[in-house]
């Protein structure tokens, strides 16, 4: 699976910007500030706090640049720092006490298109509104899982969990989705479960 | 009988799933059916294109670096961990004037420095700062015995910082802008409290000798 942090550096703006380069690191931003911000506001739902988190990972891949040896590929490096980052956030203790700014009544009309036979406007929205709509910790395993290409174990690791929590997390994720993000025929969920 | 969820997922994914899900999925028209709507789902979801960042954003990333870099040449070399994090919140406690929580007619937010209106980003960023200083004093102080008056402080501010967190979360829902001076209003109160915060928490932390 591919990361959209799977970024190529032109030749020597790394080794430039680990002894301070300024416009090399502004090369870097450019690189990988969009993959950084984007994770951040899918793993947090919120634009403010992506850009709370941009800004931290930032301030920590410049501290770290220069002790970066090249074990892992830069993009995976700096994903490991973001991610951590958005972690963070989500463990602060105000975190909780914040409400999500997407509960306004421009939900209404998703409800509506579930029940009618029109399709979505636009299913992109849609699928990040559901995205939001999700709780913070569903939200990340999502991200994290589906997207960025974490498995069930690592996830486990990062939130201090268990693989099953991740995988329970992962499933409950689309059940609420299927309400939101895809039409009731499309992801019908099927019960009563198999033994296995 | 039909799969779970659960083993669907697991199917989609390509994990360990038993023949007996395997083979029942093959064939039952309703378990296909779902385990191609979560496909097409996992694709909708990585799909999404990831949004650009605040045009603005590297210029704070490198005066926040800036501002961090001569911020260390303060501290002292020795004492790292605690050391580090009680003489950083003592420095930004004294530098940054606690002060009372504005009034309604107190509309000119002062920065740090006291001579020029305070950036909202500044705000944020110290804001963050000490954030984190009370979050590192928090698990010093975790387990220690604390008196009634002292959680009950800490209790207070937190509230007020949740208050605070929800007026500038209503602000940015309504569309206001963050040039908007009730906005810095807001963040001014929310760096005062987390102030005082770390305040409680480092006084707890230097009480106890750690």
């Amino acid at each position: 699976m591919s990361s959209r942090f799977d970024q190529s550096i032109p030749e020597g703006v790394l080794e430039r910007a680990k002894v301070g380069d300024r416009a090399a690191q502004a090369e870097l931003y450019a690189a990988f500030g969009q993959p950084v911000f984007g994770l951040a506001r899918r793993m947090l739902g919120r634009a403010d706090l992506a850009d709370d988190v941009l800004q931290e990972t930032f301030i920590e891949v410049l501290k770290g640049l220069p002790k970066f040896r090249g074990e892992a590929p830069l993009g995976m490096w700096i994903r490991r720092i973001a991610v951590n980052e958005c972690l963070m956030q989500l463990r602060s203790h105000w975190h909780r006490y914040r409400i999500p700014l997407n509960t306004g009544s421009d939900s209404t009309p998703m409800e509506e298109w579930l029940t009618s036979d029109d399709p979505p406007p636009d299913k992109g929205l849609d699928v990040e509104r559901a995205l939001d709509a999700l709780s913070p910790e569903a939200r990340v395993v999502v991200w994290l899982h589906d997207v960025e290409g974490y498995t069930h174990v690592e996830i486990a690791r990062l939130m201090h969990a268990t693989p099953s929590f991740s995988k329970s997390q992962l499933a409950r994720a689309y059940v609420r989705m299927r309400q939101w993000a895809g039409r009731p025929d499309e992801v019908e969920p099927c019960m009563p479960v198999l033994n296995s | 009988m039909h799969a779970s969820i659960e083993q669907l997922i697991g199917l989609r994914d390509e994990e360990p799933v038993s023949v007996e899900v395997q083979q029942h999925v093959r064939g039952c028209t309703q378990c296909a059916a779902a385990l191609n709507g979560l496909l097409a789902a996992r694709e909708r979801v990585a799909a999404l294109t990831d949004p650009s960042p605040p045009g603005d954003a590297w210029q704070r990333i490198t005066a926040a670096r800036d501002r961090s870099l001569r911020r260390r040449r303060w501290l002292p070399a020795a004492g790292l961990g605690l050391a580090a994090t009680a003489a950083a919140a003592a420095l930004l406690i004294t530098n940054l004037h606690i002060s009372p929580a504005p009034t309604s007619n107190d509309m000119a937010v002062v920065s740090p420095s006291g001579d020029k209106p305070a950036d909202v980003n500044q705000l944020r960023a110290q804001s963050r700062y000490l954030e984190r200083a009370v979050l590192k004093l928090d698990g010093h102080a975790d387990d220690m015995a604390v008196t009634a008056s002292t959680a009950s402080t800490i209790a207070a501010l937190e509230d007020r910082i949740a208050l605070v967190d929800y007026e500038i979360n209503t602000a940015s829902g309504s569309g206001v802008s963050n040039d908007d001076p009730h906005v810095a209003q807001l963040w001014k109160q929310r760096v005062d409290l987390l102030q005082s915060l770390a305040a409680v928490r480092y006084a707890q932390v230097a009480d106890a000798g750690i």
